[in-house]
């Protein structure tokens, strides 16, 4: 019976979903937290993904595939790192001393050379496609990660910026329970020099007696009985799931997390105070609770795309990246999180190696880099070579679908899993080969 | 229509293919039905398309829901043509009214509303404006949308007036379509495409599209129209939009300067008597342009289901056929008989039996594209504000430009990456607002909240009455049976006139919080 009641639920989600539904009839708040306490079964370790996402295309030959001595090179030099033979740039010192952690691969060569299209393609692993509503990489890997339900939603977005491709930051046909929760900054509180996220209403407002806040709660659920009592799908469904995602969130102290001032200003400080060092630190309390799947942003706007005047804002930006991320590896790997948690650095494309006479470079999707790091990875590498001017891959070419494919394999999902489009399509997770070299 | 017979090179042959087969069935159709439409009244237009559904029904062996019952429809009319949900007070004067008309009565008046013409203001200035315009460019360009809309301008001419723009974005609103596309040949080609022609010629912008009939050539050849006009390259730019003497985009690949061509592979005589763009405003909106009237028709669809005809709504290429193809070619040919009258062709979608069903339980987006039951859907971020502060008892009239930029503001917060009616599209933040935020907490307590005021204070109403109010001013119902119980039991141990105030205020908090409040049935 229960089957025909929530007939496109993945049938993990489906387990909490019921629980959830019959927990409805009873709403205490306090009910909440012991239900979903035993959503991850005994003995299975939790595992993560931070996606660190780089809005409008940054500059592989200033980060990580440098190519010194060669006009192409322009101002930046690569330095050493913990990593005998890996040589990053020398404006991410910090991450250089992590780089056991990292796998750089360098032959990355897609085709989307326009920010909508590319944005898409680098988040979904496919191109726009008018029929098939395609789920973004956080949709898809909390989906497959959803046997660990926790207080707080399985994706949550830090900082987003829809403007080149607001699709693909959608759930597509897995549907809007697998949304992401997005978190924006907020502004900082009491004048301190950092960055603030917030989810708001987490607490009422105006808070009312006990007596009357129970009384609003089972006037609601005498109101929603129909609803949940009767087959949903679409919008029925959603907003029922969400409203029972966020009576849990305001009853558990889940919330929290959020709360960046319960850390000391010297670990603030270390993760760079902007939207990016803060949504690190913040990513790195939201694995602490359990959520499967976070992404942070780096460069509001698209700040990467530097047609003109790259070195120095590439600088700026690397200051940035390199606080943020390395501060995120360092905390994750002093709680033994690390081994359990998949770092993964891209935009949506490269630049061009040639520098144009605004001193920038321009879109180049045909030879680029990623990085993965962390949890299931073989650190320590770079993987795939680009030619001396770094206008085409000599060797390691892959694709989008090749570096989700590994990505999933770090993370321990079967990017061969099909999902079903609502068109009733069967689509794998990722369509491409999991670079063995570079998982562990 | 005249089209080429052949083109010089092959890549549009697939083109060719496609218009000549489309022309096909359009004349063959037209012959068909042989009769004027310009002369049948919409309701008789609406009965036409309810028979063509009828037929569909029948011949695939399925059952369309009873009609929604008034109540049910009032809110749902109210909802999608002015994005409001009705008052309490037109809820039931209109359960109390008993012409056999009134729904068409109500269509007329609805259509004929201020907050009808913003609401298709805000509509279509989300197709035309990307996300991230300026937010003092979006509520001069929505107001000068409104306006437009109020005067019931005729649509073609609308979309002429936005592609002649000329002068600075502060001097003339329409410029701000071609500040957010930069002023740059390609975007304005993509943009116009797909919002006026619903075609996403975009794909071949950088190479041939693998399944649609676009070859890079074609784009760049319609984004050559656009090669001699100057402009602001963004909101905050002052230069004035005009045509230059000279100027041409080149092919990516060939680097040949291209020739401005039609999509209908039509071709094009320079002249130095008008610029290139506004003989392409021409052919854009000429009542024999294959699209222009499909994907305005097809968009009132939209705006009315949720789902367009041909879904999704700016795609109408020839891979991505109707679903009920006549009722699309009935509606577009009413559409150009008619002169271009949107409000006519909504009247028409709204009158129609197909629109008035009853909705689904369970709203299955499959059962959707047959029709038999109307979709549940989601109000849109916007619309759930404006129906906080309408259920509240605060008139929502015509806005200024100065609330356009408040609500932004606010509404800025829930921006959510989906904007399909048939999802939730408020997600956790929104849900959160409603139970713990400011502006629920005001509008539900007795001391601020106009409706709760109102109702406490009135010694003309009993308590029941007072509930019924409060269910009708929100979800647009009386309680159902099984609903009156807790609420009256909570009232007997009330004795107080604020206890029970707070009660009230209580029943309006479930019911602004519940699934209900939040979609349109």
């Amino acid at each position: 019976m229960l089957k025909n009641l929530l007939p496109h639920v993945h049938p993990s989600r489906r387990r909490a979903l019921q629980t959830l539904i019959a927990s409805f009839s009873g709403m205490g708040l306090c009910g909440w937290m012991p239900v979903l306490a035993g959503a991850t079964p005994p003995g299975a370790k939790r595992r993560h993904c931070i996606l660190l996402w780089m809005n409008g295309g940054p500059s592989q030959t200033d980060t990580f595939d440098l190519k010194p001595g060669h006009p192409n090179g322009g101002q930046f030099q690569p330095i050493a790192t913990a990593a005998s033979g890996l040589r990053i740039s020398e404006h991410l010192p910090r991450l250089a001393t992590k780089a056991k952690h990292l796998a750089v691969l360098r032959g990355l060569s897609t085709n989307e050379g326009d920010h909508g299209r590319g944005t898409f393609t680098m988040r979904t692993g496919r191109r726009p496609d008018p029929l098939v509503r395609f789920p973004t990489l956080g949709s898809l890997v909390s989906n497959a990660l959803v046997e660990q339900e926790t207080a707080l939603p399985g994706f949550i977005a830090v900082n987003p910026y829809f403007g080149f491709d607001a699709t693909s930051f959608d759930a597509g046909y897995l549907g809007p329970q697998f949304a992401p929760l997005i978190v924006k900054p907020q502004a900082s509180r009491n004048g301190t020099p950092f960055a603030d996220f917030g989810v708001d209403n987490l607490q009422p407002t105006a808070p009312v007696a006990a007596a009357r806040s129970t009384q609003r709660l089972e006037l609601l659920k005498a109101f929603q009985a129909p609803v949940t009592a009767q087959p949903a799908r679409g919008p029925l469904l959603a907003h029922r799931t969400m409203l029972e995602r966020a009576l849990q969130l305001v009853s558990s102290d889940a919330g929290k997390a959020f709360d960046l001032s319960q850390e000391t200003p010297t670990v603030r400080d270390k993760y760079g105070r902007g939207t990016f060092g803060q949504g690190c630190l913040l990513a790195r309390r939201l694995v602490e609770q359990g959520v499967s799947f976070v992404e942070v942003s780096l460069g509001d706007g698209g700040r990467w795309d530097t047609h003109s005047n790259n070195f120095a804002t590439v600088r700026e930006l690397s200051a940035e990246l390199d606080a943020g991320w390395s501060s995120l590896m360092e905390d994750l790997e002093s709680r033994g999180l690390l081994e359990s948690t998949t770092i993964v650095w891209m935009g949506e494309f490269g630049r061009t190696p040639q520098i144009n006479g605004s001193a920038g470079r321009d879109h180049f999707p045909a030879a680029w880099s990623a990085v993965l790091a962390g949890g299931g990875i073989r650190g320590g590498q770079s993987y795939g070579r680009t030619s001396a001017d770094g206008m085409s891959v000599e060797d390691g070419r892959i694709d989008v679908g090749d570096l989700l494919a590994t990505l999933c394999a770090a993370i321990g999902i079967d990017h061969t899993h099909l999902n079903v489009s609502e068109i009733g399509r069967p689509f794998r997770i990722a369509d491409g080969k999991p670079v063995r070299a570079v998982l562990s | 229509m005249s089209l080429k017979p052949k083109r010089e090179c092959d890549q549009g042959l697939n083109l060719l293919k496609l218009l000549s087969a489309l022309v096909a069935c359009l004349i063959g159709a037209a012959v068909a039905q042989g009769d004027d439409l310009s002369k049948a009244s919409p309701e008789a237009v609406s009965a036409r398309i309810d028979r063509l559904f009828e037929q569909a029904w029948l011949s695939a062996g399925v059952a369309p829901a009873p009609l929604a019952d008034d109540a049910t429809f009032l809110r749902r009319v109210t909802l999608d043509l002015t994005g409001l949900i009705p008052t309490a007070g037109e809820i039931r004067a209109f359960q109390a009214d008993s012409r056999p008309d009134k729904r068409q009565i109500v269509i007329a008046d609805l259509l004929t509303r201020p907050r009808h013409s913003n609401h298709l203001a805000r509509l279509w200035r989300e197709i035309l404006l990307p996300r991230n315009t300026d937010a003092t460019a979006v509520a001069a360009f929505e107001a000068w949308l409104q306006n437009r809309f109020q005067q019931n301008l005729v649509y073609d001419r609308l979309v002429q007036d936005i592609l002649s723009a000329r002068g600075t974005v502060a001097q003339s609103e329409p410029a701000i379509f071609f500040a957010a596309n930069s002023t740059k040949p390609e975007d304005l080609a993509a943009s116009s495409s797909r919002a006026f022609l619903g075609l996403q010629v975009r794909c071949a912008q950088c190479h041939d599209h693998p399944f649609a009939s676009w070859k890079q050539s074609d784009f760049w050849g319609f984004a050559a129209f656009y090669a001699r006009v100057q402009g602001p390259a963004g909101a905050g730019d002052q230069t004035p939009v005009d045509d230059r003497a000279d100027g041409e985009v080149r092919h990516p690949k060939t680097l040949k300067a291209m020739i401005p061509q039609f999509l209908d592979g039509r071709q094009f005589a320079e002249s130095t008597a008008e610029p290139r763009r506004a003989v392409l405003a021409r052919w854009i909106t000429a009542a024999d342009n294959p699209f222009f009237a499909r994907a305005a028709v097809n968009r009132a669809w939209w705006l009315m289901f949720g789902r367009g005809l041909v879904q999704p709504v700016d795609d109408l290429g020839a891979n991505n056929p109707a679903s009920h193809p006549e009722v699309l070619k009935l509606l577009a040919d009413d559409f150009v008989a008619g002169g271009f009258d949107l409000r006519r062709t909504l009247q028409i979608i709204a009158g129609s039996k197909v629109y008035q069903l009853a909705s689904q339980e369970g709203g299955a987006r499959e059962g959707a594209a047959a029709y038999t039951a109307m979709a549940v859907r989601s109000l849109s971020a916007a619309q759930v504000y404006d129906a906080l502060l309408q259920a509240s008892g605060q008139r929502v009239s015509s806005p200024t430009p100065e609330m356009i930029r408040e609500r932004s503001a606010f509404l800025a917060q829930f921006d959510a990456p989906s904007r399909d009616a048939l999802e939730f599209q408020g997600g956790i933040p929104q849900v959160l607002s409603l139970l713990n935020g400011s502006m629920v907490a005001r509008l539900t307590d007795p001391t601020t909240s106009d409706l709760i005021a109102a109702l406490a204070d009135s010694p003309f109403l009993n308590d029941r009455q007072r509930i019924e109010t409060v269910f009708l001013a929100t979800v647009s119902r009386s309680p159902r049976n099984n609903e009156w119980e807790p609420m009256l039991k909570i009232f007997e141990s009330k004795h107080t006139a604020e206890s029970r105030a707070q009660a009230l205020g209580d029943i309006l908090w479930a019911l602004l919080n519940s699934s209900e409040f939040v979609l349109n049935r």
